[in-house]
């Protein structure tokens, strides 16, 4: 048995030789990737529209329904468009075209994500015709949606009341 | 007797004489090896270095691009390195590549494991296994690629690396 063991180590020792001499050359070639993340800024273009009108039949005497835009401060959190209806009455409505720069350094989708308004619950406003849909804007480039109206309730007796109405917009990277 | 004492000493004499004779006519020959080991070297570059700044998204992200550099020719640290910028989630794009087989021996390929990726690991950068098959013959060339991709988890406006290693071995 013991010969059978000197056997068996020297078997090993000798596969251990030839393991050695199979040792390749070799180099390591390296592929880096430094990737710098753009960032996402949106803005209130100047463009955006505020446009009061009434609905057929409804008649206001010495109409001084009128809307004004007003902007907020220019960051990243709460940039903000203030629209202000001014004399509005049951059956009038502001039609909003909410326009928007890309002032970030890659494209975006912008939607309405989210509307905030006890008005709308208590049904003195409604939303008449739904709103828009997504845009898609290019870094530098400033695009409209499409125009959606916001109108008192003809039955609504909020008279001398401030209705308030907040939409929310989300910009989202691709 | 005595006769036959000379006889025999004089039979060892002749056959020792034949001796010497035999000895002076050897010579000693040699065969010298001198076995001088090829090397294994190889660089790595791509087409696209040089050609500045190359738009790498579509045609809406004008301002993501990749710009190809090759950084170090050595043996050790050869690199070509691909700067990215104004990336975003989901950005995904092919890097192609060669390598040059500079040295004496064929090569093998093979890819590593990858480092870096940005805090978030895979969340952040990560690229496909490559794609280089075959062997390089010495002096061939071998052309290949790999896929970056920018996940879900990364930063605005910050800076993430990850390097691949091609593992380059002397074919058998």
């Amino acid at each position: 048995m013991k010969k059978v063991g000197f056997i068996v180590l020297a078997v090993i020792l000798a596969l251990g030789l030839v393991g050695a001499a199979y040792a390749a050359f070799s180099q390591n070639l390296f592929a880096q990737a430094n990737v710098q993340t753009g960032n996402v800024s949106v803005e209130w273009s100047s463009n955006t529209t505020a446009v009061t009108g009434n609905n057929a039949g409804v008649t206001a005497g010495g109409d001084s329904l009128s809307a004004a835009v007003v902007y907020g401060a220019t960051n990243a959190t709460d940039d903000t468009a203030t629209i202000t209806v001014s004399n509005a009455y049951p059956g009038a409505w502001v039609e909003i075209t909410p326009a928007l720069y890309n002032a970030g350094t890659i494209p975006v989708t912008v939607n309405i994500a989210a509307v905030s308004s006890y008005a709308l619950y208590t049904g003195d406003l409604f939303i008449n015709g739904g709103l828009p849909a997504a845009v898609n804007i290019a870094p530098g480039a400033t695009v409209s949606m499409a125009p959606f109206y916001v109108e008192v309730a003809p039955s609504s007796q909020a008279n001398g009341t401030t209705l308030y109405a907040q939409f929310t917009l989300n910009a989202v990277s691709p | 007797m005595k006769k036959l004492g000379f006889i025999v000493l004089a039979v060892v004499l002749a056959l020792g004489l034949v001796g010497a004779a035999y000895a002076a006519w050897s010579q000693n020959l040699y065969a010298d090896a001198t076995v001088n080991t090829g090397y294994v070297a190889a660089t790595i570059s791509s087409g696209l270095v040089g050609s500045g700044p190359i738009v790498v998204g579509d045609s809406l992200n004008p301002l993501t691009t990749a710009t190809y550099t090759q950084t170090t020719t050595s043996l050790t640290s050869d690199t070509l390195t691909v700067t990215v910028e104004n990336a975003y989630p989901g950005l995904s794009f092919t890097v192609p590549f060669t390598v040059d087989n500079t040295g004496t021996v064929g090569l093998t390929t093979s890819f590593g494991t990858p480092t870096g990726g940005g805090a978030n690991g895979g969340a952040d950068l990560t690229d496909s296994n490559g794609i280089l098959t075959g062997t390089i013959a010495a002096g061939g060339t071998g052309a290949g690629s790999y896929v970056i991709t920018v996940g879900a988890g990364i930063p605005s406006n910050t800076w993430e690396s990850i390097s691949l290693p091609i593992v380059c071995t002397q074919a058998p």
